[in-house]
């Protein structure tokens, strides 16, 4: 077998010598012997995941009672009852640059952004680079890939309320005008996170590319600005992918073991939404375990997800329409089983973390979670107090356990100020955030 | 600097007259200019206070017209105006309002000069096109023999405007580009690996068998890949590839192999480029080159890349001209191929594709299976099909006098006398069937899985029949119960009326509603039904213009009435389709136009195709 290099050191090899010499960079589990081995950081590395909630919370039921860490759970938070000590619960956050756009759109696309959503049904959209991609930028470069985008909806567009409905299935944007794509289909997801990229024949790799990016180059100075905008997102994939020939070889024998663990998924899309969300969130944390990226973000659906929740028992109808409960009783109580629901898929996730040995503790102590809405009372659209869970420890960067009250408003853009910082990538503000919130 | 700018615009201009005029058919002309006699004086009293020389509100000037010169120098400006004023969006509400005929005066003065240059304008760009996933599988298949399962490899494309082939929605992620740098490795593998394929792709490129000229197959697929000629260099940048792997002690199948996987990963070959050449960085609007047309052509007809006939065409440089694009289009309707224009335009169009994925609850259906699923999508694809083959009257989407069936469909229906699995064609007893809001598809996919819904229905014969959608609900708004079968046993058009007795609700509902009720006689899956919860069916509706309808017959009947807004709505689609982009507010003229050539054929598909085609949109790019 070529030469072992943890993907951390890969990164620092020029594609080049990777590529002429046939060597193999590999993504594998965090191991201490290897990192001590290498002179590596003697830490395991924080990751960072996003689960991105559609259509609200009902606010009575998801807001919990008494202060510090001896706070009540509420009903809908109730299946984290035995995770209590691994996560804390936000309130009195707010997203301030999605308070001028109405309906869903502006805030879900601004949820990791922070920035303003320009109100466009068409091919103008601005919105803002995204806070996973900021990290996907600097702390992402040290896995093969930068990071990782999941949903289970796909895209489609159209214009709705004066938004293009493509800002709704998005809540990751490489910049203000490139939303990223994300993966629906398991096995896809799980495919393109564990294949290998060996040189398909050594040598010719870096040539075929080269070329191609010589095109793109000669086109730009042919095109005009409405074709750059395509061509510039083209390029940067292609350089995407060079980047990813260039760090990701083959598996290790370690990682392919955790890989082989856990079944390749079925083709296509499973028929029961459960089982898709824990293949998606399996898919996620396998990534987290093997290294193979450190930045996720997943949405659990697309803004106004209209998603048939008849599956719960009590729940008759799809997702959004039940958000609009307009305060009657039988409606909010469905509306609430939807979010409990979603619940119940964090921890399932979230033990499933930790669950992973990872140096002297697990990997979920070495991740920070957020679990977020993009709004509070689906019925209103209300951008105020937004739902926030902060999971995991971050590396010890985090206590977990507390109820954290921030006065009403506070930006919601602070945390990620924070989480920069504990994700090695720290930035003086984000958005509306100036200060570090923890 | 400015003078020089002008003076390139208006020669740009005069080119483009040129052009048109050599190529299209005369339009009517008018010694009078309205712009000086009508426009003028209207826009000094409405919207010179605000859009005027110091108060330019939203960065526009509209005061100081004077005559249509002025219109033909800033069509841009003029083309938005316009479509503020069709769309009664300005003046805004609080100004004072121009009467209903003072507005039709001034969009009839703008339409007749934006249409005289020809009407592309600044709005108008069309956004370069990706491939999507079925153009790059039909693409690989035509090219290279290579069946490349893109549905299972490739990420399903985004519908934007209701087509999933448009520019605007066709991004190309980083993961895109890796299942594209996997698609070029299987389909090098495979044209290489497989012997019938490799000697059919060296005939083709003109190379002996052994030795291979390895020069003349790479530029062969080249330019065959790029769908045009090549230009200085292009040849030269693949070569090294080829040279470094022959250095590197490879066959000269392995270096070929390695420089046709960087071709497939190409810009020219992954997206529809169009741009002068050579030429200046930014050009005014133009006449597409021959190769350009030659792709548009052969994306709209046939969902691939041009054949050897039409890339002859482009070549000898014959496309541009008319007879011999009316030629090809003729030629490429009669070809199989053309089916495409029926799965992709028709069935994203008219929707009927959604039935194969369409959900509906096995229990309420038991009847409904797989098999019924495809005739329900035979039967329309076969139908489109038919009117393209045999060239017969559009009209016959909205009623027609036979359709297409099997023994699963024609039962379903209640039709004797069709046996087999095969579709065919089949003369209809009576009017319940016939036209597409008889078909099985249709009804299905504006159901919903335990229920019908008039509201559904009446959206789709708003938007895909006649092309006036409604607006979206406003929030707040609640829905129907998902099943019809309620304590209360309510209809769902008891319980809509119940819904319209809201006024927020009633002005839109009035008329969404009425054209679903007409279809209630249709259950969620498109069985016939004369009786309901008990009740008989209650098909009577007022459509919004008045006209009273009992069931589907009379509906059919009311809409063939009105069949110009059809034919328009049609035209509409096919030409976003067609072009790659909506339609813009300077379109409406090239419509109308289209839509007179349609009837005065007696409504024939081809009039339809060849009046996409042979527009100035579809033939001409606008100005950057």
């Amino acid at each position: 077998m070529a030469t072992s290099l943890p993907s951390c050191v890969s990164a620092t090899v020029s594609r080049r010598a990777l590529l002429r010499g046939g060597g193999a960079a590999v993504a594998l589990p965090w191991l201490e012997s290897l990192a001590k081995a290498l002179g590596a950081p003697d830490k395991p590395p924080t990751r960072f995941a996003l689960l991105f909630m559609s259509n609200g919370v009902l606010a009575s039921s998801w807001d919990p009672a008494g202060p510090g860490p001896n706070y009540e759970l509420s009903p809908t938070l109730r299946p984290l009852e035995k995770l209590k000590s691994e996560f804390s619960v936000l309130t009195g956050l707010r997203n301030k640059n999605s308070l001028g756009g109405d309906g869903h759109y502006a805030k879900d696309a601004a949820l990791m952004t922070g920035a303003v959503v320009k109100r466009t049904g068409g091919r103008d959209l601005e919105n803002g680079i995204s806070f996973d991609q900021h990290l996907a930028a600097t702390a992402g470069r040290a896995t093969p890939l930068p990071s990782l985008e999941l949903g289970t909806e796909p895209v489609w567009v159209m214009e709705d309320m004066g938004y293009s409905t493509v800002y709704g299935a998005h809540i990751s944007w490489r910049s203000a005008t490139q939303p990223v794509a994300k993966e629906i289909v398991p096995r896809l997801a799980f495919d393109r996170l564990f294949r290998t990229f060996r040189g398909r024949r050594e040598g010719a790799d870096a040539g075929v590319l080269d070329a191609v990016l010589e095109d793109a180059r000669r086109l730009r100075g042919a095109v005009g600005a409405q074709d750059r905008r395509k061509l510039e997102e083209y390029y940067d994939s292609v350089r995407a992918l060079e980047l990813r020939i260039e760090r990701c070889g083959q598996l290790s024998p370690e990682a392919q073991e955790s890989v082989g663990r856990s079944a390749r998924p079925t083709e296509g899309v499973p028929k029961d939404f459960a089982e898709h969300c824990r293949l998606m969130l399996e898919i996620l944390a396998l990534a987290f375990e093997t290294d193979s990226t450190r930045v996720a973000s997943f949405m659990f659906g697309n803004s106004v997800s209209g998603r048939d929740f008849s599956f719960l028992p009590g729940v008759q109808g799809g997702h959004h329409e039940l958000s609009h409960h307009e305060n009657k009783e039988e409606k909010k109580q469905q509306y609430q089983k939807i979010q409990q629901w979603h619940v119940e898929q964090l921890a399932t996730f979230l033990e499933r973390l930790r669950n992973v040995r990872e140096g002297e503790g697990t990997l979920l102590d070495h991740s920070a979670v957020v679990f977020a809405s993009g709004m509070r009372d689906g019925n209103a659209h209300d951008p105020n107090d937004l739902p926030v869970l902060l999971c995991g420890r971050a590396g010890g960067a985090h206590a977990p356990g507390k109820l954290l009250r921030y006065p009403n408003p506070t930006p919601l853009c602070n945390l990620y100020v924070s989480l920069a910082e504990w994700m090695g990538a720290p930035v003086p503000s984000f958005g509306d955030g100036t200060e570090k919130l923890i | 600097m400015r003078f020089l700018a002008r003076s390139a615009a208006l020669i740009g201009l005069a080119v483009g007259l040129a052009a048109s005029l050599a190529t299209i058919e005369p339009r009517p002309s008018s010694t009078v200019d309205r712009v000086a006699t009508e426009l003028a004086p209207a826009v000094a009293e409405h919207c010179a206070r605000c859009h005027g020389l110091e108060k330019t509100n939203g960065g526009v000037t509209l005061a100081g017209v004077r005559d249509a010169a002025d219109v033909a120098r800033d069509r841009a400006t003029w083309s938005r105006a316009l479509a503020q004023l069709r769309a009664e969006k300005m003046p805004p509400k609080r100004a004072p309002q121009p009467s209903a005929e003072q507005r039709a005066t001034m969009i009839a003065a703008l339409e007749g000069e934006l249409l005289r240059g020809g009407p592309v304008g600044d709005t108008a760009k069309v956004t370069v096109r990706r491939l999507n996933r079925t153009e790059f599988k039909n693409t690989i298949r035509d090219l290279f023999g290579v069946v490349y399962d893109a549905e299972a490899r490739l990420p399903a494309d985004p519908p934007t405007y209701g087509f999933d082939s448009l520019g605007d929605g066709l991004t190309a992620s980083p993961l895109l580009l890796e299942k594209y740098w996997d698609a070029a490795g299987e389909i090098a593998d495979r044209l290489f690996g497989d012997a019938t394929l490799r000697r059919q792709l060296l005939e083709a490129a003109g190379s002996p068998a052994e030795p291979v000229d390895a020069e003349r197959v790479l530029r062969y697929i080249l330019e065959r890949t790029f769908r045009r000629p090549l230009e200085e260099g292009e040849l030269e940048s693949r070569l090294q590839i080829v040279n470094a792997e022959l250095e590197r002690g490879r066959s000269k199948d392995e270096a070929l192999h390695a420089a046709l996987r960087s071709v497939l990963l190409s810009p020219h070959f992954l997206f529809r480029w169009e741009h002068d050449r050579p030429g200046p960085r930014r050009s005014g609007e133009r006449p597409l080159g021959d190769f350009e047309l030659a792709s548009r052509l052969s994306y709209f007809l046939w969902s691939t890349t041009p054949d050897e006939e039409l890339w002859h065409s482009a070549r000898t440089g014959a496309l541009s001209g008319e007879a011999e694009l009316r030629a090809q289009v003729r030629r490429m309707l009669a070809s199989p191929r053309s089916q495409a224009l029926s799965t992709e335009f028709a069935g994203q169009w008219l929707r009927f594709r959604e039935i194969l994925s369409v959900a509906v609850d096995f229990r309420r259906f038991p009847s409904f299976d797989w098999r019924l699923r495809h005739a329900m999508n035979d039967e329309a694809r076969c139908f489109f099909e038919g009117l393209i083959r045999e060239d017969r009257s559009i009209l016959e989407l909205l009623d027609s006098k036979y359709t297409y069936l099997n023994e699963a469909l024609a039962a379903h229906y209640g039709i004797a006398g069709v046996k087999g699995a095969e579709m065919r064609k089949v003369d209809l007893p009576d009017r319940r069937r016939g036209g597409v809001l008889g078909m099985g598809a249709v009804l299905t996919v504006t159901s919903y899985p335990l229920r019908t819904s008039p509201v559904l229905r009446g959206r789709y014969v708003l938007d895909q029949i006649l092309g006036e959608p409604p607006g979206p609900p406003p929030p707040g708004v609640p829905a129907l119960p998902k099943d019809d079968h309620q304590p209360d046993k309510l209809t769902p058009r008891e319980r809509l009326e119940e819904h319209r007795k809201n006024p927020a609700c009633a002005s839109c509902h009035a008329r969404i509603d009425p054209p679903g009720f007409a279809l209630e006689p249709y259950d969620g899956i498109g069985a016939w039904r004369d009786q309901f919860l008990g009740k008989p069916i209650d098909a009577r509706a007022t459509l919004a213009d008045g006209v009273a309808v009992d069931g589907p017959v009379d509906l059919k009947d009311a809409l063939l009435a009105r069949k110009e807004v059809f034919v328009r709505s049609m035209a509409e689609r096919m030409f976003t389709y067609a072009v790659g982009r909506p339609i813009d507010a300077a379109d409406a003229p090239v419509l109308d136009g289209i839509v007179r050539e349609v009837a005065a054929s007696g409504y024939r598909m081809s009039a339809l195709v060849l009046g996409v085609v042979l527009c100035d949109p579809f033939r001409r790019r606008g100005s950057t």
